[in-house]
């Protein structure tokens, strides 16, 4: 849409209004000619449409994103940013960083737990209460599940620099967390008041991950991956050891009896009862010491 | 921007300045015409860029008018921006060439399949 006839009044102060969401310095600088452009790209020929534009016309819907995505940029870009802008664009997107390591953790150790409950890691008997849970289970559930888990390579693209996919798998582990309670209410516990509020802080989280704009500063790699995985490694640990059964069946009960090494009552390898017959080095059978009681959770 | 590769918007608007100032809708013009109609620059990206390549000194201002009642500031290449987008054009050919002949190598192979 050209012309030679200039179009203004009403829809010259309804792109007006656009540009507010600018940065009061970027628009000291920019404003008017901004105007000018956008003014110029609505002219026409016709008097009588140059009028109506100018009275009844709408802003572009896409002129008015890009915009608003400018707003967002000079905000909390990186080198793009204006000045004084930059700490918060920083502080946001080291809160999205953390949020996504901790949601790749948990997603870790549901993976972990997922393989080991279909019986999948070699030499590890997978833990009774998981195999009959994992059994009742759609198929339908189970991926949901595993797509929540999503935020682990989220994790690693935005370590690695691609924002964009970091983003779009962050998405899906949110739609698939918000898929789950549908999918397997038994499982997921519903749309409770704590459901909600998880869902709405990961929503904040995968907003923030927006401030990683193009001129964003890099991510450190080789650190924020060692925490990947220390923090991944860690919370596997704290969920397994919480799991009922699960410790039993990892430690190796009767070489910890046979150290003298403290171990948790109630549960053994294999899935053997306990006070069940044990062998001891040495080639003597022997009741397994858990009788007694025990503070420590293994070697 | 002085490491790393201009962006498309960014190539095409130190392009459209190469033959002679502009204001910010003949960049928009200049633009859609250079690429065919395939990129339509809107108005946040094109100040979004334009802000960059004046801070980078690629583009300085050449002039402001009034008309119909509105600033125009028109834009020209400033010679950084000329050496800028000369190296840009060249690493882009010299890629295309890359692309071209490994192209051309692997054509018969396709037939047959690609060891």
């Amino acid at each position: 849409m050209t012309g030679d006839r200039p179009v203004a009044g009403e829809l010259e102060r309804r792109y007006r209004r656009v540009l507010r969401y600018l940065p009061a310095a970027y628009r000291a600088v920019w404003q008017e000619e901004m105007v000018a452009t956008l003014l110029d790209r609505m002219a026409t020929d016709d008097p009588e449409r140059a009028e109506f534009l100018g009275d009844f016309g709408r802003p572009d819907r896409g002129e008015v994103a890009s915009v608003l995505l400018l707003a967002v940029r000079l905000r909390l870009g990186g080198t793009g940013a204006l000045p004084g802008y930059r700490p918060c664009g920083d502080a946001l997107r080291l809160v999205a960083l953390l949020g996504l390591l901790v949601q790749s953790a948990f997603g870790a150790t549901v993976l972990c737990v997922l393989w080991w409950g279909y019986g999948r890691v070699p030499g590890l008997v997978p833990p009774p209460e998981v195999t009959a849970f994992l059994a009742g289970r759609g198929w339908a559930a189970v991926l949901c599940r595993v797509l929540t888990c999503a935020s682990v390579p989220a994790f690693g693209a935005l370590v690695c620099g691609y924002p964009r996919a970091a983003r779009a798998l962050a998405a899906l582990s949110l739609a698939a967390a918000m898929l789950l309670p549908v999918v397997d209410r038994a499982w997921a516990g519903g749309w409770g008041a704590t459901r909600v509020y998880v869902t709405a802080v990961d929503l904040a989280l995968l907003a923030a991950l927006w401030a990683y704009t193009r001129d964003a500063p890099a991510v450190p790699r080789r650190p924020w991956l060692v925490a990947g995985a220390a923090g991944a490694g860690l919370t596997a640990l704290a969920v397994l050891s919480g799991l009922p059964g699960v410790a039993g069946a990892v430690l190796d009960w009767p070489g910890c009896a046979a150290r003298r090494w403290p171990v948790r009552p109630g549960t053994t390898s294999c899935g053997q009862p306990a006070g069940a017959r044990r062998y001891r080095p040495g080639g003597r059978w022997r009741w397994p010491r858990s009788r007694r009681s025990y503070s420590g959770t293994g070697c | 921007m002085s490491t790393a590769g201009l962006t498309e918007p960014a190539f095409f608007i130190l392009t459209a300045l190469v033959d002679g100032p502009r204001h910010g809708y003949g960049i928009v013009g200049e633009v859609d015409r250079l690429s065919g109609g395939r990129m339509a620059l809107k108005v946040g990206t094109l100040y979004g860029v334009l802000d960059r390549l004046v801070a980078d000194d690629l583009v300085a201002l050449d002039r402001e008018e009034v008309a119909n009642g509105r600033l125009r500031r028109y834009f020209r290449l400033s010679e950084r921006g000329r050496h800028r987008l000369a190296d840009e054009a060249q690493r882009l050919a010299t890629n295309a060439r890359i692309a071209g002949r490994r192209l051309a190598a692997t054509r018969p192979a396709r037939a047959g399949g690609t060891p």
